[in-house]
């Protein structure tokens, strides 16, 4: 098993993360699972044939270019590379028994299914698999290594450790369907729109060595060095880690905001603000689990007892992790916080798949100014364990003390993407 | 389902009478069908030029015996299915109601009444396209939309569709046996039962909408106090248990199709969005309905 160092590279000065020529962002479990769950809460049902259909165009787009760089020509060459990778990202060993016609693909340990028990304890018991991200990836990894003009293999789960059974495991039967392709997100598509607006580039040099900068190399030092555990997972900084493509995130998510936009308007509010959660919930995680790690004082210097400093750690941990070139053009403590950035992995996502929009379409940044604005205000890094399971929860007893807004956002024609996030004055 | 048409259709009936006046100028509805919910009898039906069931219609208009033989399924096939879907809904959401009517730790049995129940509506969602089927006496009437009309207009015009059709079909009895379940529940396994659940199209049984700001014709069931009651319940259970509880409740409106201000008015919320809301509650904490009723 390889560490991250050798999969995921920086596209500097972007603040973004690619592995092959796929743009991904590294997440918490809390991310995930949230996420999934809200598209699941929107669609029902439906929810799964999008995320298998989104898993699988990401993992195609992931792995086909991956196999022919490293010369992987037979079908079990293929699918070793498929199930190194799947490992290395963080999701888990994949044990393939297949062949042409079909067969089965065991994994004892799953980062949603792994995730989704460690996190509720058997408290909430699942009552459908959780894989739907593993299902679409087996199924492009078969297709790969068995391509044939008769159609694709389709992988179900048919059962799921997050449901009591002892493993997850996917039964992959050819389909007659062709499969289908929406447009693919490649660095080089990032880098080429990027490369047109040189005037927003972002203003960190790669020598700089401000707090944010010296955070940006402590946080990828830190994201290189993980290495995944015997069950194919990453446990570091308090959560489960593992590299996501932004193909995914990003159709499942903007997938269930046209549909919800479509069938059911008056539900759009609900879900962007549980799709905003998804993403606070995980960069509060995240970003909190990071900042006070070890690892991060010895390599970035203490945690800031200043807000401005710790702000500007925070943000190089975002640009680290792949979330984009955060800056704050504006931070008042106690008050307001405008977080900012010439492109993140959402916005180059829709500019590229969807083109622009009127409409708020950065629900990941909403959210991640509002976990910052979260740590900043009401966790004590003082502490020696300064986020505990229920300090997140907690946050929220006496309801909810920021709003945050989408200011700009280059989907309508800004030149940046900026949230504002504002203390209600009524909460403090 | 052959069963239906095994008993079904009577020899000789009437060719379907042609309802182009009642779909007439409404974009995106590709069929409207009236299926007698005793026999399957295809009463009245109109099916836009250019889809599959054109060919089908003409076949069954000229009596042609061989209708059903070839692919896709002729007319009656269809009737007849969307008829056992109907009744197998209605035979579920009488089993729901009825078992909620009964107070808990009573020993009273159900009542036998079954003419105040709510009879629901059927929304088949499949590849974009949506199926909604409406009750009108013996009768069940089919709208079938395709992709461009989002599902709010669809449930609008489907309550429309069936009220005009409603005073052009016969007004026999309603049917005893369209009454009677005779679609039991064999408790099948609970894995394969969720597998299947979870790769079938979007299925909602659901009596006629009534959440604020919802279409709603015809006015539908006002919900009973106890429901009301017991619904708050449910969402201070829910907010108490969800890992999320400062999110629980927009998760409870977003899985439910209620707004979050429909959950704060419950006194004017329907029977049937008591029932969204208790589903929701369900999945959200991963319970069944009978541990679920033990909580609350």
């Amino acid at each position: 098993m390889s560490a991250l160092r050798g999969l995921a590279r920086e596209l500097q000065p972007h603040g973004l993360l690619y592995v092959g020529d796929q743009l991904v962002i590294g997440t918490a479990h809390h991310h995930a699972l949230f996420l999934e769950q809200t598209v699941h809460d929107a669609l029902g049902g439906e929810s799964l044939a999008l995320r298998r259909q989104a898993a699988f165009e990401a993992a195609h787009a992931l792995l086909g270019p991956i196999a022919a760089e490293r010369r992987a020509a037979t079908p079990t060459e293929k699918l070793d590379l498929a199930a190194e990778l799947f490992a290395t990202m963080g999701h888990g060993h994949l044990r393939f028994q297949l062949g042409p016609e079909g067969g089965v693909v065991r994994a004892p340990s799953l980062h949603h299914a792994a995730s989704h028990l460690d996190k509720y304890a058997g408290r909430i018991p699942s009552r459908q698999p959780l894989d739907a991200f593993a299902a679409g990836y087996c199924s492009a990894a078969a297709s790969l290594a068995f391509p044939s003009d008769w159609g694709r293999l389709e992988a179900d789960e048919v059962t799921c450790a997050a449901r009591g059974d002892d493993a997850c495991e996917f039964a992959l039967t050819r389909r007659p369907e062709r499969p289908r392709f929406g447009a693919v997100v490649t660095r080089k598509l990032v880098e080429d729109a990027q490369r047109a607006r040189p005037e927003e580039r972002d203003d960190e040099a790669g020598d700089a060595d401000d707090d944010a900068a010296r955070a940006r190399r402590a946080g990828s030092a830190m994201l290189g060095s993980l290495e995944a555990d015997e069950r194919g997972l990453i446990t570091a900084w308090g959560v489960h880690v593992a590299l996501v493509p932004v193909s995914y995130a990003g159709q499942i998510t903007f997938e269930a905001m046209h549909l919800i936009e479509k069938r059911s308007p008056e539900l759009f509010p609900v879900l962007e603000a549980l799709l905003r959660e998804a993403a606070q919930t995980g960069a509060f995680h995240l970003l909190g689990g990071m900042l006070a790690s070890p690892e991060l004082a010895t390599l970035a210097g203490p945690i800031g007892k200043d807000q401005h400093r710790r702000l500007q750690q925070l943000l190089g941990l975002a640009r680290a992790l792949g979330w984009g070139a955060f800056t704050a053009p504006e931070f008042t403590p106690g008050r307001s916080l405008t977080l900012r950035s010439p492109v993140t992995h959402e916005s180059a996502y829709h500019s590229i798949r969807h083109g622009s929009t009127v409409r708020n379409r950065l629900p990941f940044q909403q959210g991640t100014a509002l976990a910052i604005m979260q740590l900043l205000h009401r966790i004590d890094f003082g502490l020696e364990r300064p986020i505990e399971a229920d300090s997140y929860a907690a946050l929220f007893r006496s309801g909810t003390r920021f709003h945050v807004e989408e200011t700009q956002s280059p989907l309508r024609g800004d030149a940046v993407c900026e949230v504002r996030v504002e203390a209600l004055a009524d909460r403090w | 389902m052959s069963a239906a048409l095994d008993g079904g259709v009577e020899p000789g009936a009437q060719e379907p009478i042609a309802l182009d006046g009642i779909a007439y100028g409404i974009d995106g509805l590709d069929a409207l069908l009236a299926v007698h919910l005793g026999n399957a009898h295809v009463h009245g039906a109109f099916v836009r030029e250019g889809t599959g069931l054109a060919a089908a219609l003409g076949a069954a208009a000229a009596g042609r015996a061989d209708a059903g033989r070839g692919a896709p399924p002729s007319l009656l096939e269809l009737a007849a299915a969307l008829r056992d879907t109907y009744r197998a809904a209605q035979s579920t959401a009488r089993r729901v109601a009825l078992a909620r009517a009964v107070p808990r730790r009573s020993s009273r049995p159900p009542r036998e009444n079954t003419s105040d129940l709510p009879e629901p509506v059927v929304t088949l969602e499949e590849g974009g396209r949506a199926v909604l089927l409406r009750r009108v006496r013996a009768y069940v009437v089919a709208c079938a939309f395709d992709e461009s009309m989002p599902l709010g207009m669809a449930r609008l015009l489907s309550a429309r569709l069936a009220a005009a059709l409603a005073p052009e079909l016969p007004l026999g009895d309603a049917l005893a046996h369209a009454l009677a379940p005779e679609h039991r529940s064999s408790a099948p396994d609970r894995r394969a039962s969720e597998n299947a659940d979870a790769l079938a199209p979007r299925t909602h049984t659901r009596p006629p909408a009534a959440a604020p700001g919802r279409s709603a014709w015809p006015p539908p069931a006002r919900a009973s106090w106890v429901d009301v009651d017991r619904t708050r319940r449910l969402l201070a259970l829910v907010e108490a248990r969800s890992p999320e509880p400062h999110v629980a409740r927009l998760r409870v409106a977003l899985r439910a199709g209620l707004t979050p201000f429909a959950l704060e008015h419950l006194d004017a919320l329907g029977a049937d969005a008591m029932l969204l809301i208790e589903g929701a509650v369900e999945d959200i904490l991963g319970l069944d309905r009978a541990a679920l009723r033990r909580l609350t």
